[in-house]
């Protein structure tokens, strides 16, 4: 199984700016997730290099919380205060901000393990089998939680009047 | 488009980082993943590994089984027609050999080892290989000198010696995929003794397997079915064994 080094560091960026929105932090904390990983493996053409990777990602981003003494729903509350400002003086001009505005209040009513599910198996198109090692779950788990993010995420689209087969 | 990527492409605007990587940065680190020249750590060769291994083992496991190789020289010389009775101690050598290949994760010194160059379930394999290899080595020792005393063949005496071993170790392979037996490694001593117990039962002088010397034993007749339970218990184990370091490898968090 080849391992497509460039995406997968793309999409271990996105999980830790998701995290921890701040760009040389993510970078940092995805490369040393890559050396951690090399370290102990030597090899990414493994069968779990994907997991094993977020893993050591997710763990890093932890600590970095625990260090910092904040939570991650505040960071992304943050975020989406600052662009509601940066927005609003824009909102009527672009449709597209007014869509991420919409998504952003519907996926913020979202618990944190929904969006987490979201980001990895929707977003980053990890498998349900590597989002039970990542988060610790078995994949009966995953497969159940998931259906039930996205049936929440589809009914707090509704909310915000974005209708469609989602 | 499919429901799912319109799915993604609605999470992106929310998930999609406002700052991309440093590109410059993520080149030179690409390259020097690519190039192998990412590890901190000094690369370490299979055989070094194994040397670790040997010199990590305790003591006391090699004492184990040498004292019990000594037990059966005692035993033999001074009772030959006990001989087969020495079987009754192989299920205590499996015990200290299950539980020397399991020492990292049962006391939790698996975050330490996986600091290493090499993953925790290379290096419980290894300890495996060394302990089983040295096991079998005494066993055959062993069996060598049973044979001076009983005209059995060779196989037979191995397998006498070996199914209380192998059903020791696979009990305490069974054990340890419990919360219980994770949480309590020397618990597979008191199935160790009872095995050894049920098998000294047995092979006692006036028991219901007892061995005269120098005659036709009743077991020589059936001695396919012992010798066909050892292959198959050895199978179990290892396949025990794989499935235990596999399991533990998948549970172990990944520490910082």
């Amino acid at each position: 199984m080849s391992f497509d080094i460039n995406m997968q560091y793309d999409r271990l960026y996105r999980y830790c700016y998701y995290h921890t929105h701040n760009r040389i932090l993510a970078q940092d904390i995805v490369q040393e997730a890559f050396t951690r990983y090399m370290e102990r493996y030597g090899s990414l053409n493994e069968k779990n290099a994907v997991p094993y990777l977020y893993v050591i990602a997710r763990n890093l981003c932890i600590d970095h919380y625990r260090r910092q003494g904040m939570q991650a729903e505040k960071h992304v509350q943050e975020k989406t205060y600052e662009q509601e400002q940066t927005i609003g003086l824009t909102e009527s001009e672009d449709n597209t901000l007014i869509t991420k505005l919409s998504v952003q209040r519907a996926l913020l009513r979202l618990s944190e393990e929904e969006r987490e599910l979201l980001l990895l198996i929707s977003v980053n198109e990890v498998s349900v089998r590597e989002a039970g090692m990542i988060l610790g779950i078995s994949r009966f788990a995953v497969y159940r939680r998931l259906r039930l993010a996205q049936k929440h995420f589809r009914t707090e689209l509704g909310k915000e009047g974005i209708d469609g087969d989602y | 488009m499919t429901t799912e990527a319109k799915n993604r492409e609605l999470l992106l605007l929310f998930f999609e980082p406002d700052e991309k990587p440093d590109p410059a940065k993520k080149e030179a680190f690409l390259k020097n993943v690519m190039t192998g020249q990412i590890t901190r750590a000094t690369k370490k060769t299979l055989d070094q590994m194994l040397l670790t291994q040997i010199k990590y083992i305790r003591k006391t496991a090699w004492l184990a089984a040498l004292m019990i190789l000594l037990a059966a020289v005692l035993i033999t010389k001074g009772s030959p027609d006990s001989v087969l009775q020495i079987s009754a101690l192989t299920p205590l050598l499996a015990f200290v050999t299950e539980i020397e290949t399991r020492r990292s994760y049962a006391y939790g010194m698996a975050e330490l080892e996986m600091t290493t160059a090499f993953s925790l379930r290379s290096i419980r394999y290894a300890r495996f290989m060394i302990l089983g290899l040295f096991d079998l080595a005494v066993l055959s020792g062993i069996s060598l000198l049973i044979r001076k005393y009983i005209a059995i063949s060779a196989m037979l005496t191995l397998s006498c010696l070996l199914l209380p071993f192998l059903l020791t170790m696979t009990g305490a392979l069974l054990l340890e995929r419990t919360a219980f037996g994770r949480s309590h490694p020397y618990g597979s001593g008191v199935l160790a003794l009872l095995i050894a117990a049920g098998t000294e039962i047995l092979l006692l002088p006036a028991g219901p397997l007892a061995m005269p010397l120098n005659k036709t034993l009743i077991m020589q007749d059936y001695a396919w079915v012992l010798e066909i339970a050892t292959v198959l218990m050895l199978v179990t184990v290892i396949a025990l064994f794989c499935t235990n370091v596999k399991q533990e490898a998948e549970m172990t968090t990944l520490w910082n």
